[in-house]
């Protein structure tokens, strides 16, 4: 079979870690002790044992002991000039290993990074390409079946290996497969600092076997990279991980992942995620991949939903080309023929200042920074390859290679560990540079912007355009092997600012010309130099008219723009009556029989006053006093121009006081806004981030003291409990209110807190928990505080507490004021009464308290004679393969909406609230729902079986493999005194039926939302964490479903969603720790019965399920079971 | 009369349907339910109903 048809190679284990067990007689490294290669020469039978052992292990691709078997790590042993020799033995002993086991396998040649960096200047390119090309012609020569370039860590050595070794296949003709492997560190990045999009977007244009990683964790420390390229990637994917990640046993390196949980992690990623090449790295024996093939037998990989990212990228990330919100921006303001400052620069021979102008465009918000170097008198390669490798290392975006030379283009993509974008192309030649420079793009990997000239000149037309658009992209695909992805096409801008009459439609033509493009080469981008189109206008109109020009490109489609990143005004900032004057111009549009559309652009702007237009170009100029301005952003929520702000308050006033009398105030404003139900909570998180944002940029300009100013606050949700939305609820508010929080995170038992309240002195405790038990916790917490010493207030919250409950149990325990906070605003409100100094204990007045109702079924006993259908089967099962999209329908969305995001209607008209839906929670809700998806926020499992049980009084005994378990319910105390076993038949009357699920969508969720919040994105982090719950509880529901129809029980779907909210079907699930059975001990029963373990849902001390988003139910079928309180 | 919907459940009170689970009559607007009316789902207060449109 070809290699390229196996559904999964096995990859054989460690070397090196291997190696260092076996007897190596001490002769054999002739005194290169540690040059495991030269074994291959000098010890060929251990060579051969350590392959033979990973044989009868199972592996069908052995790896050449040929890791450092190139001419820059042998140089250092002294053996540079055998390097073909120790390759072709190798290849060799693997080839006899093979044959003495009789069996078939693959030889891959190994080829490791060496110990050089090019990235960081160690090596230059010339150097590495030939002692990579060196090897690998002679592991193709000596018979290797593939290759794989592994254990990388630098992005510019990937490319230098990638480069030769395409070179040597294509050379000997040979169809060599060559797989690339990445490293990543625990940090997240390439030793260099690249992280896997940034990889990706470089390699992917190579042809490449497969991508992957390998060394430095284990499998699961591989988990988010490995999700990337296989949803990102459209070709194989590979995983090589360590054997856990290493530890120090006395004196011993140790890798602590034994083969059945390394092949169990291994198979996950096969079988969930569809990576389609496995083996082990450092740390694995023989004995880790034996278990590994018994883990995949008769598994194929999963199939892939594979999402392109064209993206261009530096050293340390990638910038998608199509941006989410177009256009990608482009600064054009390193351009020595563009710009006089960085000329001058340039000419000075100051390359750090250059540089800085490129990091001023960063900081602007382009998405990649045009280089162009080129200036008469000056060395344009030698200054281009300077300042290339200073934007290589200190630019965080992509760089653009500006420059009509191909010497000078190869010489930067030399250098350029990323991947680049060279700009321009065009067929004003007749084909020949374009001819050059394609096929570096090509052999480089770059992507290539082509301008619509031919060699008559300029098109003009949108014919001509679109023709010579047609004639590069024909040459480019068909003859020189790029894609259409790679190619940019600039249909060329020309000004409208000058008068010229033959250029009046200039702008329209670019436009229709863009959209035809668009339409007739699919997979090209569109690119413009914007700024183009308004020479010769004076320099405050001139960025109007970009600004307006770009809105109407980008509506055309166009994708990317060179421009001023910093001159670029949204649409929002542009008065209607400027826009016009644009889009009149733009388009040609003559408003009045007296003047021209140009004439009264010109005089539109004209009338601007001198002082006014000068700073147009800042058109953040307020009308009212930044002190105003700044409370109103923080009402808002508006971010924008917020440092800018603060620069100038800084300017008037200290930092503490743009806190404490403008900051403060306005967030009062906010909450006061918030309780007469005039602003709903996701608009008060949005101004608690800019507060927050403020808080932070002002911070450098205070003193140590003034920043640690403000009464201290501890927070922590108390043991056993893991929810923590409504506690960090309060930390954002009052955190955002002048009060220093400290957040002590979730389970934090009572001598944590007391401990922590007395090293930091703190003002204030706040304990919060979700469960009824943990209500009971803080009733017993609080005695201890007593008994420690303190008696600062207390405030309790959490959905189980009521004032009642509070001001009888848990006040009398205390010394110090006890306070019920219903939510984070009361707890606000709680903190500024402790200020005032009129803070007390919460008090119950049970006289004037509405008498509390039971609603509940009334009227008919519960019925003994209905019939018990037969269980599809008995015992447990575990599902945990569930396509997220398919809970989307049975997502309570009112809920959602109303509840938990907090958009109620409250006071607003019946056409506001429809607006505020369909205008942005809908929006949002469906954006959440695909980024839920792509980026795998969720993975929904289920545990869930039927069992054999039957009522025994108030208790169902459920019976399963010769054992009994005990669920002892609640009943109601007052009529009608329902009891969840009542819907259960006896053991007399025949016995019955009771099915359990536990659910979950896994923990990618809870990471997910606690990113958001530990980087202090409130808005977000709230809509997100609330968009889990609901999901779990949309899987319960649909779980439910599920359970009835296998009962047989399920007749008709409900007709909407409200029918299920008032349970339109037969039966009723309850779930453990709610109203009807309160009590989580239920949890240990049906965690024996179901072993959710397997589904990685496990419990903590207080019975509570670990992940967070994880829900458990008792499902009944008797038909009168409806949900009820007890 | 207007329907009001339970922000916690989504839960719908129809004034004509009344809440027969707390022994409401049919044709009891929102604004009369008496003051510890509760959601016959799932027990959230008045205050945390929203007018439907």
């Amino acid at each position: 079979m070809a290699i390229r048809d196996e559904k999964i190679l096995f990859f054989d284990g460690a070397c090196g870690t291997n190696l260092q067990r076996m007897e190596i007689p001490p002769s054999a490294w002739e005194g290169r002790d540690g040059c495991n290669e030269f074994l291959n020469v000098s010890a060929p039978e251990v060579i051969r044992e350590w392959h033979s052992s990973f044989l009868s292990a199972g592996a069908t691709v052995l790896e050449t002991n040929t890791f450092g078997a190139n001419a820059i790590v042998l140089s250092e042993y002294g053996l540079a000039d055998r390097v073909a020799e120790i390759n072709r033995a190798a290849v060799g002993n693997a080839r006899e290993a093979i044959r003495k086991a009789g069996g078939a396998a693959y030889v891959a040649g190994s080829i490791g990074p060496t110990t050089k960096l090019p990235s960081l200047g160690h090596i230059a390119f010339q150097p590495m390409a030939a002692a990579f090309a060196e090897q690998a012609k002679a592991l193709i020569e000596a018979g290797a079946d593939l290759l794989i370039v592994e254990t990388c860590q630098d992005l510019l050595q990937v490319k230098i290996a990638l480069i030769s070794c395409f070179g040597v296949v294509e050379a000997m003709k040979r169809d060599v497969p060559v797989m690339v492997s990445l490293t990543i560190e625990n940090t997240g990045t390439m030793l260099v600092g690249t992280d896997v999009a940034a990889a990706l977007a470089a390699i992917e244009p190579f042809p490449v076997f497969s991508v992957g990683l390998n060394c430095a964790t284990g499998p699961e420390g591989m988990t988010s990279h490995v999700r990337y390229l296989c949803r990102h990637y459209r070709g194989r994917v590979s995983c090589i991980p360590n054997a856990g990640m290493p530890q120090v046993r006395d004196g011993k390196t140790h890798y602590p992942l034994s083969p059945e949980a390394f092949a169990a992690q291994l198979a996950a990623f096969v079988r969930d995620e569809g990576v389609s090449i496995v083996g082990g790295c450092c740390g694995t024996t023989p004995e880790h991949i034996r278990k590994l093939r018994e883990a995949l037998e008769g598994i194929v990989p999963s199939p892939r939903n594979v999402v392109e990212k064209p993206s261009l990228s530096s050293l340390y990330q990638a910038a998608e080309i199509r941006q989410e919100i177009p256009p990608f921006l482009i600064g054009e303001r390193c351009n020595a023929n563009g710009s006089k400052r960085f000329r001058d620069l340039l000419l000075a021979d100051d390359y750090p200042g250059a540089l800085r102008v490129a990091l001023e465009q960063q900081e602007d918000g382009a998405h990649a920074v045009d280089l162009c170097t080129a200036y008469a008198g000056r060395d344009e390669q030698a200054d281009l390859s300077a300042m290339v490798r200073l934007f290589a290392q200190s630019v965080q975006i992509p760089t653009v290679i500006d420059s009509t030379t191909p010497d000078c283009i190869e010489a930067a993509l030399k250098i350029h560990p990323g991947r680049c974008l060279v700009n321009s192309v065009n067929l004003e030649d007749g084909g020949k540079n374009l001819e050059r420079v394609c096929r570096l793009a090509k052999t480089y990997g770059a992507a290539v912007i082509a301008l619509t000239i031919h060699e008559k000149g300029m098109a003009m037309t949108v014919e001509e355009k679109v023709e010579t658009a047609r004639a590069i992209h024909d040459l480019a695909v068909h003859r020189y092997g790029l894609r259409p992805s790679d190619l940019l096409f600039d249909v060329l801008t020309f000004t409208i600012g000058s008068g010229d009459a033959t250029l009046v439609d200039a702008a329209a033509t670019t436009l229709a010309a863009i959209r035809r493009v668009k339409e007739e080469l699919p997979g090209v981008s569109t690119l413009l130099g914007v700024s183009n189109v308004s020479f010769g206008l004076s320099p405050a109109s001139r960025r109007v008219l970009n600004s307006v020009f770009l809105h109407e490109g980008v509506a055309a489609g166009l994708d990317a723009a060179i421009i001023d990143a910093g001159k670029v005004l949204p649409m929002s900032k542009i008065p209607e009556r400027d826009r016009e004057v644009c889009l009149d111009l733009i388009y040609d549009r003559r408003k009045s029989e007296a003047e021209s559309p140009l004439y009264a652009f010109i005089r539109h702007f004209a009338d601007l006053k001198p002082a006014e237009e000068k700073s147009a170009a800042d058109a953040n100029l307020p009308a009212i006093p930044p002190e105003e301005e700044l409370a109103e952003k923080v009402v808002a929520g508006d971010k924008d121009g917020l440092e800018d702000l603060l620069s100038i308050l800084l300017s008037r006033r200290p930092a503490a006081s743009i806190i404490n009398q403008l900051l403060v105030p306005a967030m009062r404003r906010v909450g006061e806004l918030f309780g007469r139900g005039e602003m709903l909570l996701p608009f008060v998180l949005q101004s608690a981030e800019v507060m927050k944002r403020s808080v932070d940029i002002l911070a450098p300009f205070m003193e140590k003291a003034e920043r640690e100013e403000g009464r201290r606050v501890l927070l922590a949700t108390v043991a056993g409990d893991v929810h923590d939305i409504g506690k960090n609820l309060v930390d954002i508010i009052l955190s955002n209110n002048g009060y220093r929080v400290v957040n002590l995170g979730i389970k934090v038992p009572a001598e944590t807190i007391i401990e922590k309240a007395r090293e930091l002195r703190v003002d204030a405790i706040g304990l919060s928990g979700l469960l009824v038990k943990s209500a009971l916790v803080m009733r017993e917490n609080l005695p201890q505080f007593a008994a420690a010493g303190l008696r600062v207030p207390v405030l309790l919250g959490g959905a189980a507490l009521t004032e009642k409950f509070v001001a009888q149990e848990c006040v009398p325990g205390y010394p110090g004021p006890v306070v019920y906070c219903a939510d984070a605003f009361a707890g606000l409100s709680a903190m500024r009464r402790m200020d005032e100094g009129t803070l007390s204990s919460t008090a119950f007045d049970a006289a004037g308290t509405a008498p509390a109702m039971t609603p509940g079924p009334r009227g008919a006993a519960v019925a003994r004679d209905n019939p018990v259908p037969a269980p599809p089967f008995l015992g447990a099962r575990h599902v945990d393969r569930i396509d997220p999209r398919e809970l989307f329908p049975y997502v309570n969305e009112q809920a959602l909406f109303r509840g938990r995001w907090g958009y109620r209607r409250g006071k607003m008209t019946a056409e506001a609230y429809e607006e505020l839906v369909r205008g942005k929670v809908r929006p949002m809700y469906e954006d959440l729902k695909r980024r839920g998806v792509e980026e795998s926020l969720f993975a929904p499992k289920v545990a869930y079986g039927w069992f054999r049980a039957f009522a025994e009084g108030d208790t169902l005994v459920v019976e399963h493999d010769g054992r009994a378990w005990r669920f002892p319910f609640p009943r109601q105390k007052t009529p009608p005194h329902l009891c969840i076993a009542d819907y259960f038949r006896t053991r007399a009357e025949g016995g019955d039926v009771a099915g359990f699920f536990v659910a979950t969508i896994g923990e990618e969720m809870t990471r997910a939302t606690q990113a958001l919040f530990t980087s202090d994105r409130y808005h977000d982090y709230l809509m997100l964490h609330a968009f889990g719950v609901e999901v779990t509880d949309a899987l319960a529901e649909y779980w439910h479903e599920t359970m009835r129809r296998e009962l047989g029980i399920a007749g008709e779907r409900p007709p909407a969603f409200s029918a299920y909210v008032v349970q339109e079907y037969q039966g009723s699930r309850y779930g453990f720790g709610y109203p009807s059975c309160p009590d989580l001990s239920a949890h240990e029963p049906v965690f024996e019965l179901l072993d959710p373990g397997r589904i990685g849902v496990t419990l903590t001390e207080s019975m509570e399920m670990v992940p967070e988003q994880t829900t458990s139910a008792i499902v009944v079928h008797h038909p009168q079971a409806k949900y009820f309180a007890v | 009369m207007k329907k009001y919907i339970c922000t916690n459940c989504g839960y719908v009170y129809d004034p004509a349907a009344g809440d027969p689970l707390s022994g409401i009559a049919p044709g009891t607007p929102f604004d009369e339910l008496p003051p510890g009316w509760i959601c016959p789902i799932c027990y959230a207060p008045k205050s945390q109903f929203d007018e439907l449109e």
